[in-house]
């Protein structure tokens, strides 16, 4: 069955001719036969032809591809002959029987034809596999179903479409393959189930690559395929998890990627029932209420029960009469047995920068059902996927005289913009990602990654990657929450690309928003009440804070926010709360974000021979609040300038959109070192959110002594010296950023060497912060807290010496040669020495030195050992 | 000498005969683990019927029992009975020096060669059948045991500083669970009663749990307790079944109604203290009492299998319970308020489920007791509440007492009470699953950092700090052996291609200054011959150790000298 079209198109190569004529005979008889047997047997077509599950499964199952494609045309078209005719028999003898009892009892009688259809394919069974294999393809040979015949919606809704549809869609969602050769709908159908979710998300894309008939049909008539394919998908996901059904009554197929997009000003009769894509702001959504699914009513006059009424969003259910005393009514509704389903509806306005020049944004009503309740809040901006359709509206109708409708859109599937697709990791990107993480490298990796186009500065980039990180919220017995997010403060002189970091964290993070100090006011960025023009109401609207809940918010201009609306932020920042209690609404919203703050000295440039303080215009709580300040200096040094210069020059050359240059043949010798080794944007993006959402670092065993004696230590030093001042808000910074830098490398603990990078980074920046002498001085007093990879050189050197003496003493007992006449004797058996790999890493582990690429590639080492696949070999001379 | 247990009832009668006439002439010592405490618990109900007067004295480990030995001046006292501990300790100068006689009731082998000889000492053996005359005991114990016998004549003459020294060097292995002796001895003088019989189980399950028996072993003498199970108790199900069919559609019919009545816990047909056998009884922890989430999270066998550590392992947690067909929601609540229509098909659908994520091995025969109207507590919780009372870090109860000792007695007491008291047996497994969770983090921690090192002929790690909550748990013996198991699961499942190794796992106690070491075998069947391999390395080194414990796999070695010891251990390996 994979490849039918082909095969169809094979045989129509080798018989091109006399095939088209066959076909007519076999359309003939079939025809001619049906007429011989009278009207009756035109009725029993139909109940044939419905859609009977076990049965449809049974042919998938017995289709025998191998047999299939083994055998030659004339066999094959001896068996479908054969086929044929032995169906048409079929159908004829049912056709005897007496007239009177179909009529009357049609249900009774669809059943006994579905008896006999399963008997006669028992039968076939039993006869054999090759007879059994093509048993569906004279059908599909004798109807092109991807050829409707009258109006579609009728085409799609006639039974045998139905099990084409079934057929297809089964065969789309279990051998589909993306372009790695993943099958993703297996994956997928498996995620959904783990996190007991009920959407499986069904890309436009890969249906109507496989099948685009089948895509057709979903744009066009979705109203009545998707029901359909809501079903198969669940029968799909019943075969792989049984119990599912269990847990939810039905699951929903979501249609993701359609990739035509409409504006929503443009939506206009054409697009009636069919799926449309239209982007937007929601802006306001109502509450919860349930709609009627199914609906059991009981007759007032003699109590009968009538139902259950499937109820959809296009009809309305029609009652009827009662089915006992014929009377029209009144009906009541039975509540206990009815069934209820969510129903919210949104509504969706055009987004700002879509709306053409000096009009009006129009806005559309859009109904969410199950599943997709509260997928959107207010103020989010979302790609909705749904079916346009019409309803009749009363009110319009009194105004203008005439039947006209409102139309809305039913959502099929609703994308929030700041989740792009990559919010979705497939099982693939985690194992790439999981394999990232072994490189020891991945530390400097990713700081390497961050904002590529900027030159240098390696002491904010890995700010910024450790922000984007984050530590891990902790929540002492549920009351005393310690955030886990690390703000960050950079303070530069004008032109030194701090801008364009902030543009590029807004790209690479998961959530992210973006505002300036002056374009922010204190409302804006906490949140505030503000009164409803629809319901009359004082209603909540989240700042900016509030928004980048869980993720980043960014502050550029922070020096030029005034400072009310700056202390604004105190809470949110420590607290990670914003509270507010104003016109009769006492809340408290979530802003668990991080703040990374952008800020100019205050007169322009930073002076190296004054304070800190005196430097910036920011006031002591709020600069505690930071857990990195990064100062950048726009200094004068010829060297730099100049492959800076270069740097600029070449990237513009290179990013051109006409250019055609290759990036290779650029001159880029004036870079002092070798272009890092980077990831890409969207790969970084996938890592930090991986991170993010399954890595949680634990403090445990770590060399409490060094911290403490660290921060009593640099605690005296910034009461001397006047630079920031150091609280105990520095001890925790300490730790978050040990977890952030554990997490990038995705180690569920922190290690000793995450705390000394964390010393690192908080002295550096507390060392940034003071005057260029006092630095100075600072820096030789703790840079024994610096840990120097000379040091940690010297040590592995010791260590691998001592191992090959180790090593040879071990071989000398071994061998019981007399101990002088072994060490005279040692060089040439250390020759033949050899220490594995695996061996010096576990050695060098006991003293907290965990990777040791950095000492293979020194100097040192390359001139002394030898290394060749996991073994150390030591040089002789 | 050694006892057949055919001869279990003299040695009653010898017993209460001593104590006629007298006053309190009956010490019954006991040591802190389920099994002891199950099997006093007989006893005492038994003594308590003829009017014995008896003495029950918990004793933590060999100092203390040698302190206590040391401590009977009562010229009264004739009797000790000894519950699972000093069977592989000198007990032959008891005799002479106060005239006591020992009955040792002691699960744990070999015995102490000289206990053997002396007619003070007397070893119940379930092995031992009895020769028709005395003076070939002796040859009929060289027969069954010829190379033990040997080496243990060749160290006759050596002198005896500890009161405890050399362990045997072919390792440790374990008899008939002291419970379940003891119940034969009620058997035979046909007073079993089902308080009786739920010790035996209990203390049979505490061996299987501990892995002091293998699971063949377990099925084999769980089957002779369900026979007694069934003579003692009714069985309306069994008896009856198509009423018990009605009875099912009776409480079906309730549960519409909105009265949650499922039918396997149906308590209106259950008399409080009726045991039940449960044919298939799902081998994960504490299920009953916990979220099946939890249970299934955190017991050991299915964490390891899954690797539940990690991401993928979680998943396919989820995964398994989204076969199951229950909604997260409802398995992360308590496993009794969880729908009795999920309830009903669990065992089926686990099984089913099981081949594919290779999990088969869920199941167990066990006993299940009725202990009030609304509390059904299975063998194996009441062992995990038990054991986890007798370790508790934290103080039961409601007394204020500071050191160790006396903290130890207390709990020893709740934990004595808690086998047939409800409330202490729930307060128990709070204690159990937080111990377990605390098992399942470190076990976690201790592979996520790789701090598992091989050695030649078994792997090790070293837990070397007490800052973590959790390793509080770990300084006591049990604990800690759950914790090696654990980790040497978790390896064997890491590490499926190669064959697995023991264990050995060393934890810093910061109070005592002190490193508790313990060793775990590969297979159950396996001798543990970790207590003889510490042993040797300690005294190599010349380290300052204590081997304290009465099961003979744990070593105590003074902090400063740790490092030579391990050193001296992992090199005696090569």
């Amino acid at each position: 069955m994979s490849d039918e079209p082909s095969q169809k198109r094979r045989r129509e190569a080798e018989n091109s001719d006399s095939e088209a004529e066959e076909e007519n005979v076999i359309d003939d008889t079939s025809i001619q036969g049906s007429e011989e047997s009278g009207e009756d047997l035109e009725e029993n077509m139909e109940a044939d032809y419905r859609a009977i599950p076990e049965l449809d499964t049974y042919e998938e199952e017995g289709i025998d591809e191998a047999n299939y494609s083994d055998m030659d045309t004339d066999a094959r078209m001896a068996a479908e002959e054969e086929l044929k005719q032995r169906e048409m028999s079929d159908q004829i003898g049912r056709g005897r029987g007496p007239a009177a009892f179909y009529l009357g009892e049609l249900e009774e009688d669809m059943n006994m034809a579905l008896i006999s259809r399963h008997r006669a394919l028992q039968r076939s069974l039993a006869t054999g596999l090759e007879a059994l294999s093509i048993e569906d393809d004279p059908e599909e040979l004798a109807l092109d179903f991807e050829d409707p015949k009258g109006k579609l919606s009728k085409w799609i809704q006639e039974p045998r479409t139905h099990r084409w549809i079934r057929r297809n869609f089964t065969k789309f969602l279990l051998e589909f393959k993306d372009e790695h050769g993943n099958e993703i709908y297996h994956q997928r159908i498996r995620e959904m189930c783990s996190d007991n979710k009920q959407s499986l998300e069904i890309n436009y894309d890969h249906i109507s690559k496989v099948n685009p008939t089948l895509a057709l049909w979903i744009a066009d008539e979705p109203q009545i395929i998707l029901p359909l394919l809501n079903e198969i998908a669940f029968e799909m996901v019943k075969k792989q998890f049984q119990e599912y059904s269990n847990i939810f009554e039905e699951i929903y197929v979501r249609i993701r990627e359609l990739p035509i997009g409409d504006h929503l000003r443009n939506l206009r009769h054409h697009h009636l029932n069919r799926l449309v894509k239209v982007k937007g702001v929601v802006t306001r959504r109502t509450g919860v209420h349930p709609q009627l699914k199914v609906m059991v009513f009981y007759c007032n006059k003699c109590g009968e029960k009538k139902g259950p009424i499937y109820q959809n969003s296009q009809n309305e259910a029609d009652i009827g009469i009662c089915g006992s005393c014929q009377s029209k009514g009144p009906f009541t509704l039975d509540f206990e047995s009815t069934i209820y389903r969510n129903y919210q509806k949104i509504t969706l306005q055009e987004t700002p920068g879509s709306v053409p020049p000096g009009r009006v944004p129009r806005h559309k009503e859009v109904i969410l059902l199950a599943d997709l309740i509260d997928i959107a809040r207010p103020g989010e901006e979302v790609e909705v996927v749904g079916v346009f359709t019409h309803v009749f509206d009363y009110s319009l109708n009194v105004k203008h005289g005439f039947p006209i409708f409102s139309t809305i859109i039913e959502a099929n599937s609703i994308i929030r913009q700041s989740e792009t697709s990559t919010e979705i990791l497939t099982d693939e990107d985690k194992f790439e990602i999981r394999n990232l993480a072994r490189n020891p490298n991945i530390g400097k990796m990713i700081v390497d990654s961050i904002a590529p186009s900027i030159y240098g500065h390696k002491f904010i980039k890995t700010a910024l990657a450790i922000s984007m990180f984050g530590g891990n919220p902790k929540d002492i017995g549920g009351k005393h929450k310690i955030r886990g997010d690390i703000n960050v403060l950079v303070l530069g002189d004008p032109g030194v690309a701090k801008s364009q970091f902030l543009k590029y964290v807004l790209q690479t993070s998961p959530r992210c928003v973006y505002t300036t100090g002056k374009g922010a006011s204190a409302v804006g960025l906490t949140a505030g009440v503000h009164k409803d023009p629809i319901s009359k109401e004082w209603v909540l609207e989240g700042g900016a804070l509030v928004l980048a809940d869980k993720g980043l918010c960014l502050i550029d201009e922070f020096d030029k926010m005034n400072d009310h609306d700056r202390t604004s932020i105190h809470e949110a920042m420590e607290q990670q709360t914003i509270s507010i209690s104003k016109a009769g609404i006492v809340a408290t919203l979530q802003a668990r974000c991080a703040v990374i703050a952008v800020a100019n000295p205050v007169k322009g440039r930073y002076d190296s021979s004054r304070t800190f303080s005196e430097n910036v215009d920011l006031s002591d709580p709020i600069l505690s609040r930071f857990d990195i300040l990064c100062v950048v200096k726009d200094e004068v040094d010829l060297v730099h300038d100049h492959s800076l210069a270069t740097h600029v020059i070449n990237s513009h050359i290179k990013n051109h959109p006409d250019s055609l240059i290759i990036a290779e043949d650029l001159e880029d010798s004036f870079l002092p070192e070798e272009p890092p080794q980077t990831l890409s944007q969207d790969k970084l993006k996938k890592y930090i959110l991986y991170a993010r959402q399954y890595v949680h670092p634990q403090l445990s065993d770590l060399d409490q002594e060094k911290i403490v004696r660290f921060y009593s230590e640099l605690r005296q030093e910034s009461q001397k010296s006047g630079g920031i001042a150091i609280t105990v808000r520095h001890i925790e910074s300490l730790l978050r950023i040990a977890e952030a830098n554990a997490r990038m490398h995705l180690r569920d603990h922190v290690r000793e060497d995450d705390i000394d990078i964390a010393i690192n980074m908080l002295l550096e920046s507390f060392l940034q912060s003071q005057k260029h002498a006092v630095a100075r001085q600072l820096g030789r007093r703790f840079s024994k807290y610096l840990r120097r990879i000379n040091e940690e050189g010297d040590l592995l050197f010791h260590l691998l010496n001592k191992l090959f003496r180790d090593t040879i003493r071990m071989q000398q007992y071994r061998v019981n040669i007399d101990l002088s006449l072994a060490l005279s004797m040692g060089d040439t058996q250390a020759r033949n020495v050899v220490v594995p790999l695996d061996q010096f890493e576990n050695e060098a582990r006991e003293y907290g030195i965990h990777d040791l690429s950095g000492f293979i590639s020194t100097k040192i080492f390359r001139d002394n050992f030898n290394i060749q696949g996991r073994q150390i070999y030591k040089k002789t001379f | 000498m050694l006892i057949p247990l055919s001869q279990l009832n003299e040695i009653y009668d010898e017993i209460r005969q001593t104590s006629f006439s007298r006053g309190c002439s009956l010490a019954i010592l006991v040591s802190g683990d389920c099994d002891a405490l199950a099997a006093c618990k007989i006893l005492t109900q038994m003594l308590h019927k003829d009017t014995v007067q008896y003495r029950v004295i918990p004793v933590a480990n060999y100092t203390e029992l040698e302190e206590k030995l040391a401590s009977f001046t009562d010229p009264e006292l004739r009797c000790l009975v000894f519950l699972n501990c000093g069977g592989s300790c000198d007990l032959t100068q008891l005799g002479p020096e106060k005239n006591l006689i020992s009955y040792v009731f002691d699960s744990e082998r070999p015995f102490w060669a000289d206990n053997i000889k002396s007619a003070y000492v007397k070893l119940i053996d379930d092995t031992f059948v009895e020769e028709p005359e005395d003076q070939e005991e002796e040859e009929s114990e060289i027969e069954n045991e010829p190379g033990q016998k040997r080496r243990r004549e060749g160290r006759e003459d050596k002198p005896r500083k500890r009161f405890k020294n050399d362990p045997d060097p072919t390792g440790v292995y374990f008899g008939i669970s002291t419970a379940g002796i003891i119940y034969r001895l009620a058997q035979q003088m046909n007073r079993a009663t089902n308080d009786m019989l739920w010790m035996w189980i209990v203390g049979l399950t505490d061996q299987y749990l501990h892995r002091k028996i293998d699971r063949s072993e377990y099925e084999q003498r769980i089957n002779e307790c369900l026979t007694e199970v069934l003579r003692l108790n009714e069985h309306p199900y069994q008896q009856r079944g198509e009423e018990a069919e009605e009875m099912d559609q009776d409480s079906e019919q309730r549960t519409v109604n909105g009265i949650i009545e499922p039918k396997d816990f149906d308590t209106e047909k259950k008399t409080p203290g009726n045991i039940h056998i449960e044919h298939k009884d799902l081998k994960l922890m504490l299920y009953r009492h916990w979220s099946l989430y939890d249970s299934l999270y955190y017991s050991d066998y299915v964490a390891c299998k899954l690797g539940i550590w990690r991401e993928p392992g979680k998943r396919r947690l989820n995964e398994i319970i989204a076969q199951l067909g229950i909604p997260l929601q409802e398995c992360r609540q308590d496993f009794c308020f969880m729908k009795p229509m999920y309830k009903k098909t669990l065992k089926d659908k686990l099984q089913q489920i099981g081949a594919t994520y290779e999990i088969e091995d869920l199941f167990l025969t066990t006993c299940v007791r009725q202990y009030n109207r609304k509390k059904q507590f299975s063998a194996s919780d009441v062992v995990y509440s038990v054991t986890a009372l007798l370790e508790s870090p934290t103080l039961l109860g409601d007394q204020e007492e500071s050191n160790d000792r006396e903290k130890w007695l207390n709990n020893f007491w709740v934990a004595h009470d808690a086998l047939l008291d409800v409330n202490y047996l729930e307060q128990g497994i709070k204690i159990a699953q937080d111990q377990q969770k605390a098992i399942v983090q470190q076990g976690t921690i201790l592979i996520e950092k790789k701090a598992v090192n091989p050695a030649a002929d078994f792997r090790y790690a070293i837990i070397s700090s007490d800052s973590l909550n959790q390793t509080k748990y770990f300084h006591h013996p049990l604990s800690l052996k759950k914790l090696t198991t654990f980790i040497m699961e978790a390896y064997r499942e890491l590490r499926s291609n190669i064959r697995p190794k023991p264990m050995v796992l060393c934890v810093l106690n910061t109070s005592r200054n002190t490193f508790l070491v313990t060793g775990v075998t590969s297979a159950v069947q396996q001798r543990n011959d970790f207590g003889w391999r510490f042993h040797e390395a300690a005294q190599a080194v010349e380290a300052d150790f204590r081997r304290d414990f009465f099961e003979d796999t744990y070593i105590e070695v003074r902090k400063e000298h740790f490092q030579a010891f391990l050193e001296q251990l992992t090199a005696g390996a090569y």
